[in-house]
């Protein structure tokens, strides 16, 4: 056991970057779920009311959705980025902890924009309700939350493949000193 | 495949003639009505309202709504899944309407109001009796005659729960022990009860060691009788109401014989009712009427002589709309083409003066669906029952739309599914090596997302850039239509040049392959793109200074008509289609594996690997279905419309029998 520790932990990088991505793909669902359980919420309160509103609430009800689907990007990218994905993994630990940085701090902006996302489609649900034809606009209010969620999903991919891929870097001779095993 | 035109028309009518006018209007179905006084310039007040009282209408509605409820909750209608996400209105003739005005609805209202009263108060009744056997029955299971104690004067007594050490320190006190006497009824994990006596004299002094070691007191229920005395009545009260429940239910179901003439009722007074509120839309003076509303300009020959020949005392303005009017709008759209409608009609109708976005939205649809979706039998499956149900509902539109975007869905998802090699899964692997459907699958197969995911991912982005470069071509074809040809070259040719140009100049760092030549070429559209950006996005400001920020923040995206990071935000949203995808091929393949284990079972394993396959594929099927319908939307109506479309179009309604729950079809 203190074996496999070690070589997770202390000789490569690969432990603390499989936490981090892990860390953020849960993260993000986790804001996700709770984000579409409170637009869910005002949207069936809304078509108990007027049924008839149905297609167009279904898509503010799933705007909160993206984050979760961000956290699996960014994992993806980390796993892409070490080799998992190509069963040759080359992470140093230095890179690995820097990336298990990168995982839980863009997993929390994803799970808190989610939620909040979710309150924003339940407000814009609410005036759907009341101004059908202003459907169109409402879609806008949630999404003007999301902005920070990408955001935070292209920083993490930029500093993944910064991290990983040394020649994209333009600090990649510091980085290849400091994160090579 | 485009918006109707739409003629703006006022009608001019003798005042006594506005009856026959509404009549006449009501069987053509043509007209669509509008107040009378958002058209006219009336400062001088010189025109009047003539108002009819919808009392009439109002009264049998009220009443048909009554009748109808009290059916609905006696005799629940079964609806099927197809109803509960596109409603299907009653399709009658006109005959019928005829037939159904003879029913007589007073004493049928009066009798379901009875009834409906009824059943509430038993449902209220029996509801109360069901909560007092369940407070009951804690009192019933206690070793107590809670009859006896009533009768106690100089004592009082008390049922309560203490917490198990607070107990024992109570039992421990002289001073409980002398104002106190009790006995433990029973013990309830933590929580010990306990009836309490004292005298009732000393009330206070007992009150305040109790309450000193925390006492709950459970108030003890007051009851003639014993508890179970109780209990037996209340069942008995129970059945009786459940027996008159059942009677009226008899009942219901034979006034629920006569629901289609209700329905029918219902749809000819609510179109009883809107003649009513059209009337009072319009405007008159002593001798004149004014009417206002719209009219497809294919259905104005047949208003003219309609009129010409029953109401020859009319006389028809038309014109066409103005930027201002806001007219209602009516979309006509080949058959190939009519699911985009239905995908239009769930965000809201274009304005009149724009364009209708159907036809162009509809491969953009398919697209993402397809992505998010791909697999070659759940496609198969997917066209096999929309093409069934499309036709089932072919006679009614909206049904149909919604079945036949799905059958497109379908192809779309199955060649998706034969590009990426996902044939429910890996299934075809599983029937032995060389098999046909294998064969068939790596010979079709040009990507495989699992073992490429970088590529697909790459996909993705790919076909959220050129959707998102469509919606500029769109927004730049509406301007062109509106004859503002400098704003199609500022709000879509610039960007053509300065989004294009960025993503040449970054994508070194994502491509190193990429020819120097395509940057420095990206390098000078950015740089044009960009110039020209800040030079025009600000036209409409006030000021020099101002134009120059907003110019500046635009090229960002807060302002003008689109933006750097607002286009990188839209393009990565476009990453979903590639999670959808794999999410979709993932867990079809671990359905494969799952079956494949049970496949291993001696004797009955294929039975046991056919029943896992085919419960987790449809397991599967309805899960992936609802997130690429919904993601796919979502792209639709938020990255892609956000490019070009103008919504807030009201919907064409003409005046007629256009109830949604009830339909005239010719011929039935």
């Amino acid at each position: 056991m203190q074996d496999i520790l070690e070589m997770a932990f202390l000789n490569t990088g690969l432990g603390a970057a499989v936490i981090g991505s892990i860390a953020c793909v849960m993260l993000g669902g986790i804001g996700s779920a709770r984000g579409i359980r409170v637009a869910a919420a005002q949207g069936a309160g809304v078509l108990s009311e007027k049924p008839d509103l149905f297609g167009k609430l279904l898509v503010l009800i799933a705007l909160p959705g993206t984050q979760g689907f961000y956290g699996f990007i960014v994992a993806f990218m980390m796993w892409q980025g070490i080799g998992l994905t190509g069963n040759e993994v080359n992470c140093a630990p230095l890179c690995g902890w820097a990336l298990m940085y990168v995982g839980i701090c863009v997993g929390m902006v994803l799970w808190w924009s989610g939620i909040r996302q979710g309150e924003a489609s339940a407000a814009a649900i609410s005036l759907t309700g009341k101004q059908p034809d202003e459907g169109g606009r409402a879609i806008l209010l949630p999404a003007l939350v999301e902005t920070y969620a990408v955001v935070a999903l292209l920083a993490a991919i930029l500093v993944t493949q910064w991290l990983t891929k040394f020649a994209y870097s333009p600090a990649g001779e510091v980085l290849k000193k400091l994160t090579t095993e | 495949m485009a918006i109707d035109s739409i003629k703006k028309v006022t009608l001019l009518v003798p005042r006594n003639h506005i009856h026959g006018l509404v009549q006449q209007l009501h069987e053509l179905g043509a007209f669509h009505v509008v107040d009378t006084a958002t058209r006219l310039n009336d400062k001088d007040n010189r025109l009047s309202r003539n108002t009819i009282a919808a009392a009439e209408a109002d009264e049998k509605i009220k009443k048909l709504d009554v009748i109808e409820s009290t059916i609905q909750l006696f005799t629940k209608k079964k609806s099927g899944i197809v109803e509960q996400f596109a409603p299907v209105p009653l399709q009658i003739d006109e005959t019928e309407v005829g037939q159904a005005l003879h029913l007589p609805i007073d004493p049928l209202y009066e009798e379901c109001e009875r009834i409906y009263n009824r059943h509430r108060d038993l449902s209220r009744h029996i509801s109360e009796a069901e909560e007092e056997i369940e407070s009951l029955s804690f009192f019933q299971k206690l070793p107590l005659r809670l009859d006896k104690l009533k009768h106690l004067q100089r004592f009082q007594v008390q049922l309560g729960r203490f917490n198990a050490i607070r107990w024992k320190a109570l039992i421990a006190d002289p001073k409980a022990d002398e104002q106190l006497s009790w006995q433990v009824v029973q013990k309830e994990g933590k929580f010990v009860l306990v009836l309490i006596a004292y005298l009732a004299t000393r009330r206070e002094e007992a009150t305040s060691i109790l309450r000193e070691y925390e006492y709950t007191d459970i108030p003890l229920p007051r009851l003639r009788g014993s508890v179970d005395d109780r209990i037996h009545k209340l069942l008995e009260d129970i059945a009786m109401f459940k027996e008159q429940l059942e009677s009226f239910r008899e009942r219901a179901e034979d006034i629920a014989k006569e629901r289609r003439k209700i329905q029918v009722l219902l749809g000819h007074w609510s179109s009883e009712k809107s003649k009513i509120l059209a009337h009072n839309s319009c405007l008159s003076s002593k001798r004149i009427s004014v009417f206002a509303g719209y009219v497809r300009t294919k259905d104005m020959q047949k208003l003219e002589s309609r009129l010409a020949r029953e109401c020859p005392q009319v006389s028809v303005i038309s014109e066409d709309p103005v930027l201002g009017d806001n007219p209602p709008v009516s979309l006509t759209i080949s058959k190939l083409l009519s699911p985009g409608k239905f995908l239009v009609s769930m965000f809201g109708m274009p304005n009149y003066f724009s364009f209708d976005p159907s036809p162009f939205l509809i491969f953009c649809f398919l697209t993402f669906f397809g992505i998010c979706f791909g697999d070659v039998a759940y496609g198969l499956i997917l066209m096999v029952l929309c093409h069934r149900m499309a036709r089932r509902y072919s006679s009614h539109a909206h049904v149909n739309g919604f079945f036949k975007l799905f059958f497109y869905g379908g192809i779309s998802t199955a060649i998706v599914g034969a590009l990426t090699g996902s044939w429910a899964g890996n299934l075809p692997d599983y029937f032995g090596e060389g098999n046909l459907l294998q064969v068939l699958k790596n010979n079709l197969m040009i990507l495989d997302p699992i073992r490429q995911p970088i590529i697909m991912l790459l996909v993705a982005l790919g076909v959220g850039v050129v959707a998102q470069f469509y919606g500029v071509f769109l927004r730049m074809y509406r301007e062109l239509r509106w004859g503002r040809p400098l704003d199609a070259i500022f709000d879509g040719v610039l960007w053509l040049l300065y989004l294009p140009g960025m993503l040449l100049l970054i994508s070194p760092v994502f491509i190193p392959t990429v020819p120097a030549i395509l940057c420095q070429v990206g390098k000078v559209m950015f740089i044009i793109g960009a110039i020209g950006l800040v030079l025009t996005q600000g036209r409409h400001e006030k000021g020099i200074f101002a134009k120059a920020i907003t110019g500046l923040v635009s090229l960002y995206g807060i302002m003008g008509s689109y933006g750097g990071v607002t286009f990188i935000g839209d393009m990565v949203s476009y990453s979903r289609l590639l999670a959808l995808g794999m999410t979709t091929a993932v867990v079809a393949m671990s359905f494969n594996i799952f079956a494949d284990m049970l496949g291993s079972v001696p004797h009955i394993g294929v039975a046991l690997f056919a029943l896992a396959a085919l419960v987790g594929h449809l397991f599967n099927f309805v899960i992936s279905i609802l997130g690429a319908f919904v993601h796919s939307a979502r792209l639709v109506f938020l990255e892609f419309f956000g490019r070009f479309y103008e919504g807030g179009g009201e919907k064409f309604r003409p005046l007629g029998f256009n109830s949604d729950q009830v339909e005239i079809v010719e011929n039935q």
